[in-house]
Formats: C-alpha cells, sequence, structure tokens
C-alpha cells in the first residue's frame, strides 16, 4: 500500500532521515517509534508532502507520489493528522468536521458527520461553538474525527494520545482498528509511549536520528529486551 | 435639527463606502495579511476603465460590470504574480510591494486616461427623493449606494458562511497547512479571495466617483477613511470593518458639517490615534483572546 524507498530527508546540512525504507502492508497498523528528534514527525510529514524528500520515493497503490503537492496527497486518501495544533480553531467544530469530507457526495457527508457525533459525544455537544473553546483533549478528538470523515485509504497519526485521556485513546484506537478490519483503512502510527503503541500496532518501525533501526512484527519487537531498553525506554 | 438629519444621511451613503473600502482591506488581511495599500489605486484604476468604456459607447450597467470584472482580474493579478513571490519574506517587503503597486497605478492612469478631473455619472439621480411634500436630502443614488454596498456584503457572507467554497477559503486563511492536508489549493484560495476583495474595491471606487470627481488620487482618502474603519473594526473582522466605516462616515460627516470640511482628514487622525490608545484590538475586540 505504501512503499517507502531509500527516503533522504533534510533541513539545509541537518539529515532528518537517511536511506529510510519499509513498507506498509494494506489493512494493517505500523507504528512509528523513536525518541524525541528521531525523525518520525518529518517521515510523516513527507510522506503527506508538507516536506520535499532529498532524494528517495514514496509510492501509494503503485504511484509515485514523492513530488506531489499536499493537497493532491490528501484527495488521493491519504489523512494526516498533525501534531497538536491540528483544528482550525476559528472556526466552529461542525465546520471542522466538514472540512474533511470536503471531497464527498452530501449524503455520505451526512452520515460521517452524523458518525463523528456518536463516537464524540463532546463534539457533538460544542458542535457551534468555535474550536479554540475546545479542551486539548477535545481537539485532539476533532482533529481526528475531522481526518476519518475524509474516508482516507491511509491514515497518518501523529501522537494522537497527546492530551487524550486514556479511555478516549483507547475507543478511538477501538474504532480504528475496526475500520482497519471492516475497509482495509492503511494506519501509520507515531507514538511517544511505545508500550501502548506496540500493544495496538501490527508491525512497527524504530527509528534514530533519522534511521530505521528496527522494523518487525509488533509482538516481536516488544519481546526484545535489548532493543526496548536501547530505543523504547521500558 | 435638520441639519443633522442631512449630516445623518450624508454619513450614512458615506459610511457605507468606506465600509466596503474597509472589508476589502480586511478581507485581504485575514487571507494573506496583507495591509493592501495599492487598494484605493486599484479601484481607481478599474473605475477609469468604466469610464472609458463610457465613452466608447458603452451603457452605464455595462461599463459597471466591466469595472467590477477588471477589478476581480486586477485583484487576482496582483496576488498571483506580485504578492505570491514574497510571501515568505519579511512583511515590510509586501507593504513596500503594494505602495509600489499604488504609485505604479497612479502614474499609469494619467498617462492612459490624461490627468485631468473628469466627472463621472451616477447611475440614478443625484437629487433628493420627495417624500409626498418634502424633499429629503437622501438621493436615488445614495439609495443604490447604501443597497450595492448591503447586498455585496450579504452575498460575501452567504459565501464564507454558507458554501463549501467559503468554508474552504476561510480555512486557507486561517491555517494553510492544515488546509493543504485537507486537500484545499490554499494558493487559488487565496488568490480568489485578493480577487473578491477587489470587486468590492471596485465597487466603493464607482460609488464615490460622482461625488469626489474622478482623478488618478481621488480614491487615496477613501482608502485612508476605509482603513483607518478597518482598524476600528479590528483589522480582522468583517462586521467590525463594516461597523467602522460606518462609524467613519458619521464621524466625518458631522465633524465636516459641524467644523468645516477641510477638518475631515484631520478628523479621521484624532479617530485613529483614539481608538488606537485605548482600544488597540479594535472597537469590537470583546472577543475573547482565542487560545491556540
Amino acid at each position: 500500500m505504501l512503499e517507502i524507498v531509500d527516503l533522504t530527508v533534510a533541513y539545509g546540512p541537518v539529515v532528518a532521515l537517511e536511506r529510510v525504507s519499509f513498507t506498509v502492508a494494506e489493512g494493517s497498523i505500523t507504528s512509528v517509534l523513536g525518541a524525541n528528534g528521531a525523525g518520525k514527525t518529518t517521515l510523516v510529514r513527507t510522506i503527506s508532502g508538507l516536506v520535499r524528500p532529498r532524494s528517495g520515493s514514496i509510492r501509494f497503490n503503485q504511484k509515485e507520489i514523492s513530488r506531489l503537492a499536499p493537497e493532491v496527497i490528501a484527495r488521493l486518501g491519504i489523512g494526516h493528522v498533525p501534531e497538536g495544533r491540528g483544528v482550525l480553531a476559528e472556526m466552529t467544530v461542525e465546520e471542522n468536521l466538514r472540512l474533511g469530507g470536503l471531497w464527498r457526495d452530501q449524503n455520505d457527508r451526512r452520515a460521517s458527520l452524523a458518525e463523528a457525533y456518536e463516537l464524540f459525544r463532546p463534539l457533538a455537544e460544542r458542535r457551534h461553538l468555535p474550536a479554540f473553546t475546545l479542551s486539548g483533549g477535545e481537539r485532539q478528538m476533532l482533529s481526528i474525527a475531522r481526518a476519518l470523515s475524509a474516508r482516507p485509504r491511509v491514515l497518518l497519526l501523529d501522537e494522537p494520545s497527546l492530551g487524550l485521556a486514556s479511555l478516549v485513546l483507547t475507543r478511538i484506537m477501538a474504532r480504528i482498528k475496526e475500520l482497519v478490519r471492516e475497509r482495509k483503512l492503511t494506519v501509520v502510527l507515531i507514538e511517544q509511549n511505545a508500550r501502548s503503541a506496540l500493544s495496538v500496532a501490527d508491525d512497527a518501525v524504530v527509528l534514530s536520528l533519522g534511521r530505521v533501526v528496527a522494523h518487525d512484527q509488533a509482538r516481536r519487537l516488544a519481546s526484545e529486551e535489548g532493543l526496548r531498553h536501547a530505543y523504547l525506554g521500558f | 435639527m435638520q441639519r443633522f438629519v442631512v449630516l445623518t444621511l450624508n454619513g450614512l451613503t458615506e459610511g457605507s463606502i468606506y465600509a466596503a473600502m474597509a472589508l476589502a482591506l480586511v478581507m485581504i488581511w485575514r487571507a494573506t495579511q496583507v495591509v493592501n495599500f495599492a487598494q484605493g489605486a486599484m479601484a481607481m484604476f478599474t473605475t477609469y476603465l468604466a469610464l472609458f468604456s463610457l465613452e466608447n459607447g458603452a451603457p452605464y450597467w455595462l461599463a459597471f460590470v466591466i469595472a467590477l470584472g477588471c477589478g476581480f482580474a486586477l485583484g487576482a493579478v496582483v496576488e498571483r504574480v506580485l504578492v505570491r513571490p514574497v510571501e515568505n519574506k519579511p512583511p515590510l517587503n509586501v507593504v513596500i510591494l503594494t505602495l509600489g503597486v499604488l504609485l505604479v497605478l497612479e502614474a499609469l492612469a494619467p498617462m492612459l486616461f490624461g490627468g485631468q478631473i473628469r466627472s463621472f455619472p451616477a447611475a440614478f439621480s443625484i437629487v433628493g427623493l420627495r417624500l409626498g411634500s418634502l424633499q429629503v436630502p437622501f438621493s436615488g443614488f445614495d439609495l443604490f449606494t447604501l443597497v450595492s454596498v448591503l447586498v455585496v456584503m450579504g452575498l460575501l457572507l452567504l459565501l464564507f458562511q454558507r458554501t463549501d467554497l467559503g468554508l474552504r477559503m476561510r480555512a486557507a486563511a486561517f491555517n494553510p497547512e492544515v488546509s493543504r492536508l485537507l486537500g484545499i489549493r490554499v494558493g487559488r484560495m487565496l488568490t480568489l479571495g485578493w480577487a473578491l476583495a477587489s470587486v468590492v474595491g471596485a465597487l466603493a471606487g464607482l460609488l464615490i466617483a460622482p461625488s469626489l470627481l474622478l482623478y488618478p488620487t481621488y480614491m487615496d482618502q477613501v482608502l485612508v477613511f476605509g482603513f483607518t474603519g478597518a482598524i476600528l473594526g479590528g483589522l480582522d473582522s468583517p462586521p467590525g470593518a463594516v461597523v467602522g466605516g460606518l462609524v467613519m462616515g458619521f464621524a466625518l460627516s458631522y465633524v465636516g458639517g459641524y467644523l468645516g470640511s477641510d477638518l475631515e482628514t484631520v478628523g479621521a487622525l484624532v479617530i485613529l490615534i483614539a481608538v488606537l490608545m485605548v482600544r488597540p484590538r479594535g472597537l469590537l475586540a470583546w472577543r475573547a483572546q482565542r487560545v491556540v
């Protein structure tokens, strides 16, 4: 589904990703782990087109996307929930959600709006309030709900646990796992908290200083003590 | 009392034009964080194009539409060709750039259309309307001015609040990066924002030309008054711009009427300084500071 080959990204002289290669299978959850500064966010920003790679390729369904503009990549079906500031604070909750479904037909949009409100009750209560009135956790919900209303085929989640109560996070991840099973949604999940990420992911990639140091099934990585101590901190 | 009524009605008409000008400035400010100092000159230029069309036999309404259409195109071209390349440069660059556009247009106009003062026709009578035997100091053209500005504002409100296109334009202005991740072509939305704002500016130019007369710098003071109105409203609030523009219209009309018309510009300056000292975020800054 998503093939990353020899991807190198640099900000001026600083190399953020060096020859990163891995493949994400359709209908699976791949977790990208690593310490701060390992290049996790750069990786997903490069996939969604916000950052131009210096070299290497990203293929989505056999199509080369690494030189496309972010808005084109988004319309191909790659959704990106950015870290932290993903909501449009000046717009209402409902307007934010409508922005997720811009490219789909009316019925579909109504359905996904209803679905978002069912999954995230607090959003339904605040639907006509500007998003800046929401708490950090509610904003995160809104950001995820908006990405889901686009019905993406690939979902890039950058630190979804940030600011979310663990109960809410569990519900969101349960819903995402359902979508992975039912609609063959493909997920790339970035997490600081390696333990919880490994518990939901099928595969995991561990980055350190811009390089892939491990890529394996999540449960196998979780059992490798040396790796856990060296890179994952548990 | 009668004098007060006359000044109030006059303030309402001029205020609606300042409101249109303020709205154009605010739309561009919100879209691209640029104060378009060339807004008045652009409107001057499109009004000259209307006059040129009239002189070449076009009927009034066709000339009117031509001016608005050219306003749309001019706004789009200025954004796409001139503003876009300096988008990520220091903000001063784009300020200088819009001042440059102002100078170029004000130099070009006399070359193309002649520099002398010209009269510009009004769509309707400029003689006060009659209510029974009473003649009120409010003409058919004043009514047209007020109504057309209201209609344009209503249409913009509908566009921004009720349509997907408006939603996309607002999102692109608020947060370009997130908008792109949602599939919105941000550049195109910003160009459209400039184009629409320039239509509003062009409308203001057409509406005030019959009373100010047409010459290359006739819109400069309208820009200053509109800009003051926009600042009164807080610069990033469209309703604030409308209220600010109207406040300017009334205030300047009273200053001109009771204290002498020479003091109008000074009056605008006093209002501007007073607001910046007392409510630097605008008269309508009741809204809670947003937390990001």
